[in-house]
């Protein structure tokens, strides 16, 4: 019996690490929220990539400014130390000036939307890139619950995934799961807009024979249930007609750059729907 | 049969871990934040992963290697367990001929990761076939991303593995 153990030790082992692996998979279908252990690695690895992006921008910078010492050095020698605590004290001045500006753009679009909106910050971006979803610093006590429309002043960004106590992932509108109903502005055509390749969108259901040209600006409309009417989430690239099928092939680029987003708002509707549904089934499931 | 070498103290282990595994995770974050084109976004806490199994015991290899996934897997995307997935695959073949062959062999540590980085590129090929929508063939993006990706991580196993085995098996010998 040992023996025979002993001679497919291996192919048990590999069997045991393969189950493993399916078993892993098959979280996916379960996990809706961001558990404790997350958060606890999320609240550790926090501060590093705050410190991280704050030395980052400090040494691009320091880095602009250092090219612009140098002539000034060239000009006049004696003024250079004087120059120099100007120049970080500029610095200083100019990054709070760039993150006022940054905050009254986001304060004029929050706005012209009528749903209350809560300010994030991108805490981290997906490490591997193929999975198209960042991480914000909101979370449950903020009034964040699942689906909710996440936005910046240029426009569409994506809808909450998961949510934590402080912690929700955000799923990116280049993400194929991430479907918005959308119209093209100019003449009230409607689609749907969803991730096509880990960069851009593809603007689907929408009839061989519609007028659908390069250029069209797409704006949500509001009737998916998740996003408000109106705002801005692509413009069309590229389209194809294909005679032998009845939809044609749309190619959308997304108009908020993904992949440098910094600061988003998180619109919660100040008379939930979905929260109050949720609380009902959570009711219905609770009751015997 | 080759004999494997005599573990590593942990005291001295622990820290050294600790600070590559920041180190990494920094280059990591760095890639993500520079918005790094897709075909260069390799995986470098799998050089970590193959680079630490001569100094760790099996059992603690595969708990490393679990919770490390578990990190990254918190920190990126929607697909759960795709590097807990991949690290654990990679301790099972790096264990499994741990009897017949030296570990520390570079050759053999760079054949590994190009093993994995197979096996973590069929799980994103699976997950990109089953959801996006692709204009162009599918072809296309196994030649413009995959490949290249299978290209540069296996030329960064020798750039990155050399420094991490050894400086992690600097003090094997008391």
């Amino acid at each position: 019996m040992w023996s025979l153990m002993r001679r497919i030790k291996g192919f048990l082992i590999v069997l045991l690490i393969l189950s493993l692996t399916f078993y892993i998979f098959s979280l996916n279908y379960k996990r809706h929220t961001i558990d404790s252990l997350q958060q606890v690695i999320l609240n550790l690895t926090m501060p590093l990539f705050s410190a991280w992006t704050e030395v980052f921008h400090s040494v691009q910078g320091l880095l602009s400014k250092y090219v612009w010492l140098v002539k000034v050095e060239e000009e006049n020698e004696a003024l250079r130390k004087e120059i120099a605590r100007l120049e970080n004290e500029l610095l200083v001045y100019k990054e709070a000036y760039i993150e006022n500006l940054r905050l009254r753009r986001l304060l004029e679009f929050r706005n012209t939307v009528e749903w209350k909106s809560v300010p994030a910050l991108v805490v981290v971006n997906d490490l591997s890139g193929f999975f198209q979803s960042v991480i914000i610093n909101r979370g449950n006590r903020d009034g964040i619950f699942e689906n909710t429309p996440v936005v910046n002043e240029e426009g569409v960004v994506g809808r909450v995934l998961n949510v934590g106590k402080s912690f929700a992932r955000v799923m990116l509108l280049t993400d194929p799961a991430s479907a918005v109903d959308v119209y093209v502005q100019r003449n009230r055509i409607r689609g749907i807009v969803v991730g096509k390749d880990f960069q851009s969108c593809a603007l689907k259901y929408v009839r061989n024979d519609a007028d659908i040209k390069p250029g069209d600006l797409l704006i949500t409309s509001g009737k998916d249930g998740i996003f408000p009417e109106g705002l801005k989430v692509g413009i069309v690239k590229v389209n194809y007609k294909d005679p032998l099928k009845i939809f044609q092939q749309v190619e959308v680029t997304p108009i908020v750059r993904l992949a440098y987003i910094e600061e988003v708002l998180v619109l919660v509707p100040s008379e939930s729907p979905h929260r109050e549904l949720r609380g009902q089934n959570d009711k219905k499931k609770t009751s015997p | 049969m080759i004999k494997r070498k005599p573990h590593l103290e942990y005291r001295y282990l622990l820290p050294r871990l600790l600070i590559i595994m920041l180190l990494l995770l920094f280059c990591q974050w760095l890639m993500a934040y520079l918005a790094f084109p897709l075909y260069a976004r390799i995986d470098l806490f799998l050089y970590l992963i193959v680079g630490v199994a001569p100094v760790l015991k099996p059992l603690h290899h595969l708990l490393f290697a679990v919770s490390t996934g578990y990190i990254l897997d918190t920190l990126s995307g929607r697909l759960w367990g795709f590097h807990i997935a991949t690290y654990t695959c990679a301790v099972a073949f790096m264990h499994l001929a741990a009897d017949e062959t030296e570990m520390r062999s570079l050759p053999y540590q760079v054949i590994l990761t190009a093993l994995c980085v197979i096996i973590q590129e069929i799980f994103i090929l699976v997950y990109a076939v089953n959801s996006y929508e692709f204009f162009s063939s599918l072809t296309d993006f196994v030649v413009s991303i995959l490949i290249p990706r299978f290209g540069i991580t296996v030329l960064g196993a020798i750039l990155f593995l050399i420094p991490i085995s050894a400086w992690l098996a600097g003090r094997s010998e008391p």
